[in-house]
C-alpha cells in the first residue's frame, strides 16, 4: 500500500506541474492560444472564450490535484481534458494536418502528431490511477515523508533527463558530418597571398590546362601538419596531371613548420566563407576543381579521403577528366 | 548491418579483416581491390578489423569515419588505401617498406619511394625488360631480410589521355614472383625532369637508413623494423641518384641486378 501511496502522490505532483505549466504558458500566450483553438476547428466566439476558460480549468485541475479531498475530483477533470485533447488532436492527425498544439503555449509547442498522441496517453495513465484510486492515505505533498519522496523522484526524473539529452547528443556528435555539395558550382573569388607575401588570385591559380585540387589546411590542425609533407610530395609527383592548391587560413607567422616547405606552395586566404563555399566543412579537406572554376567532386575531407580523390582523378574516374 | 548489406572476411599477410558493403552493386569493386593474396575465411572465426562501405559514401574503419559522402568509385578507392595501409602497419609476419621490387632470378632490386614518386613506371619499364614483378607499392621484408611478392596491379598511365590505369603484369608482358628473393641491390631514386641518372654509391648502413624512412611500422615496431631493413640492406649495393626517362635507369640496375 505504500507503494500505491508513492505513486499516487508522484503522479498528483507530476500532473500539477504538466497543468499548470501548460495554464501558465496559454495565459501568456492568448493571441497564440486563440489562433491554435481556430486551428483546431473552433469558431472565433468559441476560440475567444477558450483562450480563457482552458487556462483557468487547467489551473484549477492542476491545484486540485494538490490537495488530498479534491485530488479524485481533479483527476477526473484532468482525464476529460486529456481525452477531449487526444481526440481533437487524432480527428486532425488522420486529417493530415498538424497545426501547432500550443500545448504549453509561449513555454513550448510544436506540430501535433502521433507522438502528440503517446504523450497524452502517458499523462492519461497517472490521472486514472488517481481518478480511480483516490489521493492515498499516508503520503501528502506537504508530509516530511512525502517531500523526501517528491525530492528524490524529482532527481531520479532529472538525472533520467539528463542521460536522455546526452545520449541524443552522443549520437548527434558521433554521427558522420556531412558535408554539403557543391558540385556545378564557381569556385569563389579569392585573393591569395604566398608565404613570401606575393598577392594572387585564386581564379590564376586554377588556370591551368589540368584540373586543380583545392586542398584546404588549418595551422592549429594536427592531421593537416601530418599530411602537409605527403602532400608537397604529391604535389611535386602529380603537377603534370593535377594541379594541387594548398590554402590556409591566418597570418603568415602562425604558420607551423611543416606548412613551409617550397613543395606545398602554400598560399593564405583571408576569407572566412571560401570553404563553406567549396562546401568543406572540416580540415585537411579538398575538392576537384576544373579550369573553368567550376566545383566537380563532392569535399574528401581526412587525409586518406583527399588520396583517394587524388587517385580516382589520375585514374580518370573523378573530376574533369571523367566528365 | 543492414539485411541488404554483404560482409567479406578475408586474411592477408597474417591480417584478418572484414569488410561490411552496405551497397551489394560495391561487393566486385571491393574484391578487385583485396590486397595480393587475400583469402577469405570463416566469417565466424575471430576478425581484428571491420571496415565498413555504406551505401551513403562512408568508409569506416571499426566505426571510426575515413571519409564520408563519397562518389562510389572515390569510396573503393579509400576503401584499397586504408586496407592497405591497415595490412602494412599490422602484419605480425612481415615489415612493411614503401617501394617498387622487381627480381632477376633469387636477386631483387628495391627501390624505396613515396606515393606518387613514379616507382611504378621504373618497375614497370623493369619488368618489360625481363624483371620478374613484386610490387609497385611494398617490399614486404621477413625476419631475415628477404623481400616476398606483394603484386598488386600497376597503375600505370597509358593510352591517349594518360590517363592511370590498373594493369595486370601479364598485360605488360612480364610475370609476377611467387617465392622470396634476397635484396642485392637498392636504388634511392626520383623522377625530374632532364635529370641525368648518375648514381653514387652508398653504404649498407646508409641504405638500411634510408630504406627505415619509407618502413610502414618503423614507429610501431622499431627493433623489428630495425633488423629487418638492416639484413635486407646487409650485402646489397646502394644507389642513390635522380633519374630521367625511366628507360635509361632500367638498363643500368638491370644489369647491375644480373651481375
Amino acid at each position: 500500500m505504500w507503494c500505491l501511496d508513492v505513486l499516487l502522490l508522484i503522479a498528483r505532483v507530476g500532473l500539477c506541474a504538466v497543468f499548470v505549466l501548460a495554464a501558465v504558458g496559454k495565459a501568456l500566450d492568448q493571441s497564440g492560444t486563440r489562433r491554435a483553438f481556430e486551428q483546431f476547428g473552433f469558431s472565433a466566439s468559441a476560440a475567444g472564450l477558450g483562450r480563457r476558460l482552458l487556462p483557468a480549468g487547467e489551473l484549477v485541475v492542476g491545484f486540485g490535484l494538490l490537495a488530498a479531498p479534491s485530488a479524485r475530483l481533479a483527476a477526473l477533470g484532468a482525464c476529460a481534458l486529456l481525452v477531449a485533447f487526444f481526440v481533437a488532436v487524432a480527428r486532425l492527425v488522420i486529417g493530415g494536418q498538424s497545426p501547432d498544439c500550443h500545448c504549453f503555449g509561449q513555454v513550448h509547442s510544436e506540430p501535433v502528431g502521433s507522438a502528440t498522441l503517446v504523450r497524452i496517453a502517458v499523462c492519461l495513465l497517472p490521472a486514472a490511477l488517481v481518478a480511480v484510486a483516490g489521493s492515498g492515505n499516508r503520503l501528502g505533498p506537504a508530509d516530511p515523508q512525502g517531500v523526501a519522496v517528491l525530492l528524490l523522484s524529482g532527481g531520479v526524473i532529472a538525472l533520467a533527463a539528463l542521460v536522455l539529452a546526452l545520449w541524443q547528443e552522443n549520437r548527434r556528435l558521433r554521427a558522420p558530418v556531412r558535408a554539403v555539395s557543391r558540385v556545378g558550382a564557381f569556385a569563389p573569388s579569392v585573393a591569395l597571398n604566398a608565404l613570401d607575401g606575393s598577392g594572387r588570385s585564386l581564379a590564376d591559380e586554377l588556370d591551368r590546362d589540368v584540373p586543380s585540387l583545392l586542398v584546404f589546411l588549418s595551422p592549429g590542425c594536427s592531421p593537416c601538419r601530418e599530411l602537409a609533407g605527403e602532400l608537397g610530395r604529391w604535389r611535386v609527383g602529380v603537377s603534370d596531371r593535377l594541379n594541387i592548391v594548398s590554402l590556409t587560413s591566418g597570418a603568415v607567422e602562425a604558420q607551423p613548420d611543416e606548412f613551409r616547405s617550397a613543395e606545398l606552395g602554400l598560399l593564405l586566404h583571408e576569407s572566412a566563407d571560401v570553404l563553406g563555399d567549396c562546401g568543406v566543412r572540416a580540415t585537411p579537406g579538398a575538392v576537384l576543381v576544373g579550369s573553368d572554376r567550376r566545383i566537380f567532386s563532392r569535399p574528401a575531407e581526412g587525409a586518406l579521403a583527399i588520396e583517394a580523390l587524388i587517385r580516382a582523378t589520375l585514374g580518370g574516374q573523378t573530376g574533369p577528366a571523367a566528365a | 548491418m543492414s539485411r541488404a548489406s554483404r560482409l567479406l572476411t578475408f586474411r592477408a599477410y597474417g591480417v584478418d579483416i572484414q569488410v561490411e558493403i552496405g551497397d551489394p552493386g560495391l561487393l566486385a569493386g571491393v574484391r578487385d581491390v583485396l590486397p595480393p593474396g587475400a583469402q577469405e575465411i570463416d566469417p565466424a572465426g575471430p576478425s581484428s578489423t571491420l571496415f565498413a562501405l555504406s551505401a551513403e559514401g562512408d568508409v569506416q574503419q571499426d566505426g571510426r569515419p575515413l571519409a564520408t559522402g563519397q562518389a562510389p568509385v572515390v569510396q573503393i578507392v579509400a576503401l584499397e588505401a586504408a586496407i592497405r595501409t591497415h595490412v602494412a602497419v599490422s602484419s605480425p609476419d612481415y615489415v612493411f617498406v614503401h617501394a617498387g621490387v622487381v627480381a632477376v632470378g633469387d636477386r631483387a632490386l628495391l627501390v624505396p619511394g613515396f606515393s606518387f614518386a613514379g616507382k611504378t613506371t621504373l618497375v614497370a619499364e623493369l619488368v618489360r625488360r625481363g624483371a620478374t614483378y613484386y610490387s609497385d607499392e611494398y617490399a614486404v621484408l621477413d625476419a631475415s631480410g628477404q623481400v616476398h611478392p606483394y603484386p598488386k596491379k600497376l597503375s600505370l598511365r597509358l593510352g591517349a589521355g594518360r590517363r592511370q590505369t590498373e594493369t595486370s603484369v601479364t598485360e605488360l608482358g612480364g610475370r609476377a614472383g611467387t617465392e622470396p628473393a634476397q635484396v642485392a641491390l637498392v636504388a634511392v631514386t626520383s623522377y625530374r625532369p632532364g635529370a641525368v641518372w648518375s648514381p653514387v654509391r652508398l653504404s649498407a648502413g646508409r641504405g638500411a637508413l634510408l630504406l627505415l624512412a619509407h618502413t610502414v611500422p618503423a614507429r610501431l615496431r622499431p627493433e623489428e623494423s630495425l633488423a629487418a631493413v638492416r639484413r635486407a640492406a646487409d650485402g646489397a649495393i646502394v644507389l642513390e641518384g635522380e633519374r630521367g626517362p625511366a628507360e635509361l635507369a632500367a638498363g643500368d640496375l638491370l644489369t647491375l641486378l644480373a651481375a
